[in-house]
């Protein structure tokens, strides 16, 4: 009978019972993710992203864009704000969906990589995204005309937590 | 928003007289599904899109540098770019394709479904042939056209297929079991299920919880601190206290610590998800 690839098929633990001695847990071996891992992962997010503002921020924009050439400058302003607002609204619900349900984006989860609470393991709280990802990152968008300092930290750290990673009390984590 | 359920489970006869229980995948899992493929092929075509300008700019470079008649590459530079841009169209389309066409042949899942715990099956129950998945593949061309046609026949068909799931015969699956399979920290899935019907533990105080899991942490992933004989001693007797007395000397200390942290963050998500 061929059921290995028509259902998911339930695995015992290894290990489990095995030898004749204790039973022992399948424990993941977890690293801290590399700097470059998080890079392809923010491209792949900004690319999915893309996907879901760009619709919404080309509407805005062009609308906005008409206003402006009728010199309609209150509708201009109210148009250009709704781009704003309503392309980062996706962003927001994207990171926090993502980091609550799952403990990664898409990207991060293609490449292997989860963030977590660096005091527990635990998945971020809301709280803790919104540090990480919106003022962790502003201050690293600061940071980086400083010559990149709140990146290069990783560099020098084994568990190569970045500023962002310190703000929000985070960690990336490479589970094998 | 309707991510689905369990419920609607659909009884699936893969194999004669073996009943499998299968969920069609819900269309909002499949859309996200499909949103991040997209995101990953794109970028790949990002990177060969780049480099391919470099590459062209490069070689207009040498050419304007070689030859000082720089006005008479005008027509063997056009030339030269509309073949790059096919060249380039081609790249990408291959990428498109042989992405979805490689991982659904090889694994059943591309990266995407496999974020979201789905995966394609044959109705025959054997593995997807390639055919199958090209058939899949091309049909992509008439489902999205407008949206609409592929659409249409998942909202209208019981096990929710489009028309190159139709006429491929194959039908997309979602696990929920496979999908939380990656929120697993301290141990994994396996033997989490199999040691928490083993260990049947009871949930400790949240103040306990915090400090239970910053220790396990701190020992077993970060590092940072190597436990001593006496907090591992502290801290099994602690957690011992709370599982099964029957069975809590057959599994190693270590392991059971481990286990212990992954039962509370597990309780925790469960406790979240009814909260919202």
């Amino acid at each position: 009978m061929r059921m290995s690839n028509t259902a998911f098929q339930l695995k015992g633990p290894e290990g489990a019972g095995g030898g004749g001695g204790m039973i022992t847990a399948d424990a993941p071996e977890v690293k801290a993710g590399g700097l470059f891992l998080r890079l392809v992962a923010a491209f792949i997010d900004t690319f999915i992203l893309s996907i879901l503002t760009t619709p919404i921020s080309l509407i805005f924009t062009g609308k906005a864009q008409v206003a402006l050439m009728e010199k309609d400058m209150s509708t201009y302003f109210l148009f250009l704000g709704l781009s704003f607002v309503l392309g980062l609204a996706p962003t927001l619900f994207y990171y926090i969906w993502f980091y609550t349900k799952k403990g990664a984006t898409p990207g991060k989860l293609v490449m292997g990589l989860t963030v977590v609470d660096s005091n527990t393991g635990a998945r971020l709280t809301v709280g803790q995204i919104i540090l990480r990802e919106i003022i962790g990152k502003w201050v690293f968008v600061f940071s980086m005309i400083f010559l990149g300092l709140g990146f290069f930290l990783a560099v020098f750290r084994d568990d190569k937590r970045t500023l962002a990673d310190f703000i929000g009390g985070s960690r990336v984590v490479r589970k094998f | 928003m309707d991510f689905g359920s369990m419920d609607d489970s659909l009884s699936q006869e893969l194999v004669e007289g073996v009943r499998v229980q299968l969920n069609p995948a819900p269309l909002v899992r499949r859309i996200a599904a499909l949103v991040i493929d997209y995101g990953i092929v794109s970028t790949l075509a990002y990177a060969v899109v780049i480099l391919a300008l470099v590459l062209f700019a490069g070689v207009v470079g040498v050419g304007l540098a070689l030859t000082s008649l720089s006005e008479k590459l005008g027509l063997a530079g056009t030339v030269g770019l509309i073949i790059m841009a096919l060249l380039v169209l081609l790249a990408v389309m291959a990428i498109t394709h042989l992405y979805f066409i490689m991982f659904e042949f090889k694994k059943g899942q591309t990266l995407g479904k496999k974020v979201f715990g789905l995966k394609v099956v044959s109705l025959n129950g054997s593995r997807l042939t390639f055919k199958q998945c090209t058939l899949r593949e091309v049909m992509r061309y008439i489902d999205g056209f407008l949206l609409l046609p592929g659409l249409i026949s998942v909202l209208v068909t019981d096990r929710k297929q489009r028309l190159g799931d139709l006429l491929s015969d194959t039908l997309v699956v979602w696990s929920k079991n496979e999908e939380e399979a990656g929120g697993f920290f301290y141990v994994k899935k396996e033997s989490y299920d199999f040691l928490i019907n083993h260990l049947k533990p009871r949930l400790a105080p949240e103040e306990f919880g915090k400090n239970f899991l910053g220790f396990v942490n701190q020992s077993f992933i970060s590092g940072n601190y190597s436990s001593t004989p006496e907090t591992l001693r502290f801290w099994s007797q602690k957690v011992d206290d709370l599982l099964d007395p029957a069975t809590k000397d057959t599994v190693e200390p270590k392991s059971k610590l481990r286990f212990y942290a992954e039962f509370i963050l597990q309780e925790q998500y469960k406790a979240e998800r009814k909260g919202t």
